[in-house]
């Protein structure tokens, strides 16, 4: 049974803003392009499949990002993440805080937040921005290798590459 | 990837809370969907049972009867309450599992999926009875409507019976007082065959054929009801 994004438009619109806030860094403007990324798809595309639909969003969703990047040419790096005045990705305590409690110590897991932050700016940012929709926004591997414009092999090669330098930086950071 | 580095990259990738989620979600206008897209959809939420029976229905009045020593028109006739049981259980399906109330409030209305599905059924039914009737005359050698009362009436008490149950009655107990009023509908049939017989050829089938169509108004204004009582739960 195909199903539209709008059984779960609310789900879909907390992942098309994260996936704007990543690329704009700026709330305002990152939410004002994820309601026109909506209005956009609703304009032009009829209701297809969950696949199709959120194809279609992240499509325009990054079209929109870089016309913004365009109009105001503040295009930004990963290092302005940390200290991004809007509490970009959470304080390393904010993230300690929402730990499982049963797995280990406040402050390992703030170590573990730590690296892990530390790994994921090490990385360049289409990396980054691969490891968001596919851990993150969990996006099918068919649908990236759609909005990639390749093909579901080279997703795979290319994911298990991100994933690999990933958990090496991590493992430098000291953490298995 | 394990699930803790999975829920550490959520955390790095965080985003602010947006502030004007709920205010644009509201205004967001629902796509439009054409009738018969909305049908077809409707296709998909009927059980796969109800088209089993239909088919087996159609073959064992069409052609397994032939090794019975009773008449093929009454074998069909004895079937058609199975056959009508699965538009009576189809159209209280949301009351039997207490989910009207979620769905009154879902894209679709309740009113419109009750109408699209019992439209659904109907046709299937239709075609069924449209298939089998030329069938039971060849074998019966009676008239097109002599067949057509014999399994038309049982069909309709049948549907009839179960809609106006299931308009009284909520729950499963409906289902199961659906079908022991459409296994004693099948056994009357059987057992009256020769006294229904003689009823609808007297006055040259006029019995038969008022019985039909004031079942016929009857059933319909059970559909007509139970759309209805969907659109003010």
């Amino acid at each position: 049974m195909p199903r539209d994004i709008f059984t779960d438009v609310e789900d879909q619109y907390d992942k098309i803003y994260r996936y704007c806030y990543f690329r704009l860094r700026d709330r305002q403007t990152a939410e004002d392009v994820t309601q026109g990324t909506f209005l956009r798809y609703l304009e032009n595309y009829e209701a297809g499949t969950a696949d199709q639909a959120l194809r279609c969003l992240y499509t325009i969703a990054r079209n929109l990002c870089v016309d913004e990047y365009r109009r105001c040419s503040r295009e930004q790096s990963w290092e302005t993440l940390c200290a991004s005045d809007d509490g970009a990705g959470g304080s390393p305590t904010e993230a300690a805080g929402r730990r499982d409690p049963a797995r280990d110590s406040p402050d390992e897991h703030l170590l573990t937040s730590l690296a892990v932050r530390a790994a994921v700016a090490a990385l360049a940012p289409d990396e980054q921005e691969l490891l968001l929709l596919r851990y993150v926004n969990e996006v099918p591997i068919l649908t990236l290798a759609q909005l990639m414009q390749v093909s579901r092999f080279a997703v795979y090669r290319r994911l298990n590459a991100v994933t690999k330098k990933f958990k090496e930086q991590l493992k430098q950071e000291g953490i298995e | 990837m394990k699930q803790h580095l999975r829920q550490e990259l959520k955390n790095v990738f965080d985003a602010p809370q947006p502030l004007h989620k709920r205010a644009f979600l509201r205004t967001l206008e629902q796509p439009k969907i054409s009738i018969p897209a909305f049908i077809l959809t409707q296709f998909g939420y009927i059980r796969r049972w109800v088209w089993i029976v239909s088919a087996l229905v159609f073959v064992l009045s069409a052609t397994g009867a032939a090794g019975l020593s009773q008449d093929t028109v009454w074998v069909a006739s004895a079937l058609m309450p199975l056959l009508a049981l699965t538009v009576v259980s189809e159209s209280g399906r949301s009351q039997n599992y207490e989910m009207a109330e979620l769905e009154m409030a879902t894209r679709f209305s309740l009113r419109s999926v009750v109408l699209a599905r019992l439209g659904i059924l109907g046709m299937e039914n239709l075609i069924v009875l449209s298939l089998l009737l030329p069938v039971e005359t060849a074998r019966q050698g009676g008239t097109v409507v002599q067949a057509g009362v014999y399994v038309l009436v049982p069909y309709l008490m049948t549907t009839f019976s179960g809609l106006w149950i299931v308009r009284r009655i909520h729950g499963r107990e409906a289902v199961y007082i659906c079908a022991g009023t459409a296994v004693c509908i099948s056994f009357l049939t059987m057992a009256l065959q020769g006294s229904i017989a003689r009823y609808c050829q007297a006055g040259s089938g006029m019995w038969g054929i008022a019985a039909v169509l004031l079942l016929l108004t009857g059933t319909m204004r059970q559909c007509a009801g139970i759309v209805n009582k969907t659109a003010a739960v």
